[in-house]
């Protein structure tokens, strides 16, 4: 379950989030949407710690992420890149990490063998595709087994076997009851995986619930996005 | 704190940069050795342990973002800076004194080490390792020559308390900013 509550983040003169709250269920798959620069990454950042909101709060089971003592096993991100220095093999990076939660080494193939990696686990990170880099992000994600994963714009650079893989597995994690979280300003990607949607438009959440209530009247969600931030005028 | 220290340490032992350099250092000064240079071949060595410092705090802010999956894995900084330089210390260590051994002066052993942890707190801080690396040679090779020839008789404070200087900001920066 995350929890975010009237988060208003600044950076500079700017105010890029605007008393941001919803929330992301168990056992669902909540896409988080908006334009680029909408604000979702920044809020994601808040939610797992990396940057401090100037008020409101972002929690994960009702806990702040920055908080937790063994966070792989509460929470797993996906952010932009693989995470890993371009000169240590996957294997090796992996290992650091569990290390760092104190997860068993076994867990290390266990993710490799998961997400696929496992011929190409003695490869440096640097080497990798930017499917095999997404790859090894989620490996980590999944590193500490954990009830929640967070992700930022999983999808983006995919083929479109990489999303259907990416689609597929994270409906299955949701249907295991986690709660899966996953930003992305593709809403015909969106409308294929989504249960519940939370759109985000300028900093300010513009609507949040199931996806056929986010539809609404409206043919598509895109349409219904569109609908909803197009009183702001064309971004573009 | 042992868990994140001993991932620490296993971050440091498998990043190729800082076995090339370790190579590097030792073939360098036992070549230097055979040269036998007028102020000894512990300067030279120097170079070396700055660029190992430099380069195992700074390879976290190169492509690829391992800073964030640090901070995602550790996100209570002050517990991740801490361990980072207990974890360095802990595998520079026997570097250093392997280093000072090859030097013929095993007693700059304790002096290197903590030029060593000052350039890593140079690379926290400047989080780019050639700009950190720049940084720390200019000021060791030419900054502090300098200063000592043209100001023989100001008392600077020693090495450890400019180390500890350094470790001090470089704490202090990094559980303030947003990686």
């Amino acid at each position: 379950m995350i929890t975010v509550e009237g988060v208003t983040r600044v950076r500079g003169r700017t105010r890029i989030l605007h008393e941001v709250g919803f929330t992301a269920r168990p056992g669902r798959v909540t896409g988080f949407l908006g334009p680029n620069g909408a604000g979702k990454t920044s809020t994601l950042r808040v939610l797992l710690g990396l940057d401090r909101p100037q008020a409101g709060r972002a929690l994960i089971d009702g806990r702040r992420y920055a908080e937790l003592e063994r966070p792989l096993t509460v929470a797993g991100a996906l952010l932009d890149g693989s995470g890993a220095h371009r000169s240590r093999t996957a294997r090796a990076h992996l290992r650091w990490v569990a290390a760092s939660n104190g997860l068993p080494k076994g867990r290390v193939d266990e993710v490799l063998e998961l997400v696929g990696l496992s011929a190409d686990a003695g490869k440096r990170a640097g080497r990798y595709s930017l499917g095999m880099s997404r790859r090894l992000g989620l490996a980590t994600a999944l590193l500490g087994d954990p009830p929640v994963l967070i992700l930022d714009e999983p999808v983006n650079g995919l083929d479109p076997a990489g999303i259907r893989w990416m689609r597929t597995f994270l409906r299955e994690r949701a249907d295991q009851g986690r709660t899966v979280l996953l930003s992305s300003h593709l809403m015909g990607e969106l409308a294929e995986t989504a249960d519940d949607v939370v759109i985000i438009d300028q900093g300010r959440v513009v609507s949040a619930g199931t996806l056929a209530e986010v539809v609404g009247d409206h043919p598509t969600l895109e349409d219904a996005f569109l609908a909803r931030t197009a009183s702001r005028g064309a971004a573009w | 704190m042992i868990r994140t220290a001993y991932a620490e340490g296993l971050k440091l032992v498998t990043l190729p940069s800082l076995r090339l350099t370790l190579a590097l250092t030792w073939a360098v000064v036992l070549l230097l050795r055979l040269a036998d240079p007028a102020g000894g071949v512990v300067p030279y060595a120097r170079i070396g342990t700055l660029v190992l410092g430099v380069l195992a705090a700074g390879h976290e802010y190169q492509a690829g973002g391992q800073i964030r999956t640090s901070l995602l894995a550790v996100p209570r900084r002050p517990l991740l800076a801490v361990a980072k330089i207990a974890a360095l210390a802990v595998v520079a260590a026997p570097f250093v004194l392997v280093t000072a051994l090859l030097a013929g002066e095993p007693g700059a052993t304790g002096g290197l080490l903590l030029d060593l942890l000052l350039a890593a707190a140079v690379g926290t801080v400047v989080r780019h390792p050639v700009g950190a690396t720049g940084v720390v040679l200019t000021a060791y090779e030419i900054g502090v020559p300098l200063i000592r020839t043209h100001l023989p008789d100001v008392a600077w404070p020693t090495s450890p308390v400019w180390t500890a200087a350094a470790i001090l900001i470089s704490v202090a920066t990094f559980c303030r900013r947003e990686a």
